[in-house]
């Protein structure tokens, strides 16, 4: 680039944006060139009247609305932030708790899927749901674990409730 | 730590005064955030009104970018001035918001003109002063949206050519080819306003 094409981007005539070739041959030129930096300086002289425009003011009423709506959400956050750090203890006993889970259900279809123990007893699942009014209502499957025994697990999350004699 | 002192009145204390309440707010001295919100609101309100042309969404731009000032000001480390680096920041927020919403219209120029009636009272010159900036502030709505922003951050003052072309990820040579396309245009305008 040469004084007679930054002269013209001085000038405001220049309507597209520089080409990265452009803006370093630019920028190269201006540094070394005093005559140019002399027209740069008059076309900021000229910018100058009109850099004075002022928006409408806004009113103190909104000046203490925006107040309040930055310190409400700075709060928001910062206690979003503090629950996020409380949050990681509940977040590894969820974890726990569905390793648990896993384990819980593999040890139920293992029993449920394993033959009958060689002293004849049976092992199965009976599939139905029985109340514990003990327990509330939680819903229980029964599980025949053998002769004289059945365990009671809760279908989710699969946690052992209870071996019982059979009555 | 003490509080800085007495309002700052030459533009290095202004700096050092600024950097003194970030060192403050950083540490979370809540009071020395909203000085920094009082002391620099109208600048940032002035690139975001530039930006959005309406005050609604302006003041909407000045609430996101103190909120991302306050976050982010752990990652301040003072090389720029404070003012720059909100304009900076307002900037950014001004474009999300536009892209968010392309577009809320610009307000009809007779709600503007009665939304800067306050400007406009006072003294008789002062009045006439405010005529030519309510002028000029028409002009830029006819301004592009890329011109009117380098214009608009440029008149901030504080922010050098370098700055602008760091904020808006352009060269510096564009950001005068914008600018200075800008003036003569805005010229060209305020000469058809005053016939």
């Amino acid at each position: 680039m040469d004084c007679t094409e930054l002269s013209k981007v001085f000038a405001g005539e220049r309507a597209e944006d520089l080409s990265a070739e452009e803006s370093a041959a630019f920028e190269e030129h201006l540094a070394a060139c005093s005559r140019c930096l002399e027209a740069l300086a008059s076309a900021e002289d000229a910018l100058a009247p009109l850099t004075d425009w002022e928006p409408p003011a806004p009113s103190e009423a909104d000046w203490e609305r925006v107040r309040c709506g930055l310190w409400e959400e700075i709060d928001l956050r910062e206690r979003a932030t503090r629950r996020g750090g409380r949050g990681a203890l509940p977040l590894f006993l969820a974890a726990a708790a569905l390793l648990l889970f896993s384990v819980g259900l593999a040890l139920v279809l293992s029993s449920a899927s394993r033959p009958a123990p060689r002293s004849g007893a049976t092992a199965t699942v009976s599939g139905q749901a029985a109340s514990d009014p003990s327990l509330g209502a939680v819903e229980l499957l029964e599980v025949e674990a053998g002769p004289g025994y059945r365990q009671h697990v809760e279908p989710w999350p699969v946690v052992c409730i209870a071996i019982s004699e059979r009555p | 730590m003490p509080s800085p002192p007495l309002q700052p009145s030459k533009p290095d204390d202004e700096r050092a005064y600024d950097l003194a309440l970030v060192r403050r707010a950083k540490k979370g001295d809540r009071a020395a955030f909203e000085e920094i919100y009082e002391r620099h609101r109208h600048k940032v309100f002035k690139v975001a009104y530039g930006m959005c042309r309406n005050q609604e969404d302006a003041l909407d731009v000045v609430q996101d970018t103190f909120v991302k000032a306050h976050r982010s000001l752990p990652s301040f480390e003072g090389r720029a001035a404070l003012s720059t680096w909100l304009c900076q920041i307002a900037t950014h927020q001004a474009i999300d918001l536009a892209r968010r919403r392309r577009v809320r219209r610009a307000e009809p120029i007779e709600e503007r003109r009665l939304a800067g009636k306050d400007v406009a009272e006072g003294p008789r010159g002062r009045a006439q002063a405010s005529e030519l900036r309510e002028a000029l502030d028409r002009a830029l709505d006819e301004l592009s949206e890329k011109h009117r922003t380098v214009f608009v951050l440029y008149s901030q003052k504080g922010m050098s050519y370098k700055d602008i072309a760091k904020t808006l990820g352009i060269s510096i040579g564009t950001v005068m080819s914008r600018l200075f396309y800008a003036r003569k245009n805005l010229q060209r305008m305020l000469a058809e306003f005053a016939q």
